[in-house]
């Protein structure tokens, strides 16, 4: 009876607090959003990843003791809408870098369309993750705001 | 001691089991559309017309109702800047020497097309582009005057005069 105690104890109130402990165990921020800025129509307009105004993401895992594998994708708008207006906007292999520092020497650039596989990341080091693009507007387009919104996923594998 | 050890194997061996496999943040990707600057001459013209030389110096106005009118489009409700400055007036047929000197008066009537409730704009003062029907518009008007001297000669005077309106 006493054994059955305590075998209903673990697994009852030991699991549930493990499992809580260990829930949150991979973090993703956004630490600056992507800004052209004011653009004139007709204009086209371009933000590097080196840039100021482009979009910087942060991630990091708490597994202790571990080394990480991750798959991180990025989910990316082909227009800028304001209504039933819309900008076109592009994504390219110079726009996107990502590096375990925050600094601009040794970023590594990547496809922004296509997965990225980061390899063995320790527990508690930040992958930081910055995003650039291209818009290009028509003489057609209507002055105001533009926006649209960039996913990013990490997964950990 | 045995069973013990079984229990906490298990308690680590769940750990990765309950542990997050996905994180997912968002960035706003942003953009402020203006208009582009444009400047249209709607009428008039900085034509002093013929002046009689006496011999003394005199000063030519023109009023800027009476000279030429723009109408400066743009972003509405945004300011932009405007300069000028005088300009040479020269005879071709004379090498350029003994110009006149042209001194532009530039004023403004805001949204209004017509010459009411005018005000001054000095060179490297802001205008505001009023808003009308989403189209920033001011309406500017030229004048000026000449100042000719004793010694000018006779012959027909002409230079460029340039309005410059930036963001």
């Amino acid at each position: 009876m006493k054994k059955f105690c305590f075998i209903s104890m673990f697994l009852l109130f030991i699991f549930p607090v493990s499992a809580e402990l260990s829930a949150q165990s991979l973090y993703a921020f956004t630490l600056n959003n992507l800004n052209f800025g004011d653009v004139f129509i007709g204009y086209s307009s371009e933000v590097r990843h080196t840039d100021e105004n482009a979009a910087k993401f942060v991630f990091l895992h708490t597994q202790f003791f571990r080394r990480k594998d991750f798959l991180i994708t990025l989910t990316l708008p082909n227009y800028l809408r304001r209504g039933n207006d819309k900008i076109r906007i592009k994504f390219k292999r110079r726009h996107a870098a990502w590096s375990f520092r925050d600094r601009e020497y040794g970023r590594r650039r990547f496809n922004p369309h296509s997965p990225l596989y980061i390899n063995n990341v320790g527990f508690f080091r930040p992958v930081y993750i910055w995003l650039g693009g291209k818009i290009i507007t028509t003489t057609g387009n209507i002055p105001g705001l533009h926006s649209g919104t960039i996913i990013l996923t990490v997964e950990m594998l | 001691m045995k069973k013990y050890f079984i229990y906490i194997l298990l308690y680590f061996t769940a750990l990765p089991l309950f542990a997050q496999k996905e994180a997912q943040t968002s960035a706003l990707i942003k953009v402020k559309l203006l208009k582009g600057l444009n400047i249209t001459k709607i009428k008039g013209n900085l034509d002093f017309g013929e002046v009689i030389l006496n011999g003394d110096g005199q000063k030519i106005i023109k009023q800027p109702d009476e000279g030429i009118e723009f109408v400066v489009s743009g972003h509405p409700n945004k300011e932009a800047i405007i300069t000028y400055k005088p300009t040479l007036l020269t005879q071709s047929s004379n090498h350029g020497s003994n110009p006149l000197i042209f001194l532009p008066a530039v004023l403004q009537t805001g949204v209004n097309i017509n010459f009411v409730s005018p005000s001054v704009v000095k060179s490297g003062s802001t205008i505001l582009l009023n808003n009308q029907n989403g189209i920033g518009k001011t309406f500017i008007w030229v004048g000026g005057d000449i100042d000719i001297k004793p010694q000018s000669t006779e012959g027909n005077y002409e230079g460029i005069f340039t309005l410059t309106v930036a963001y």
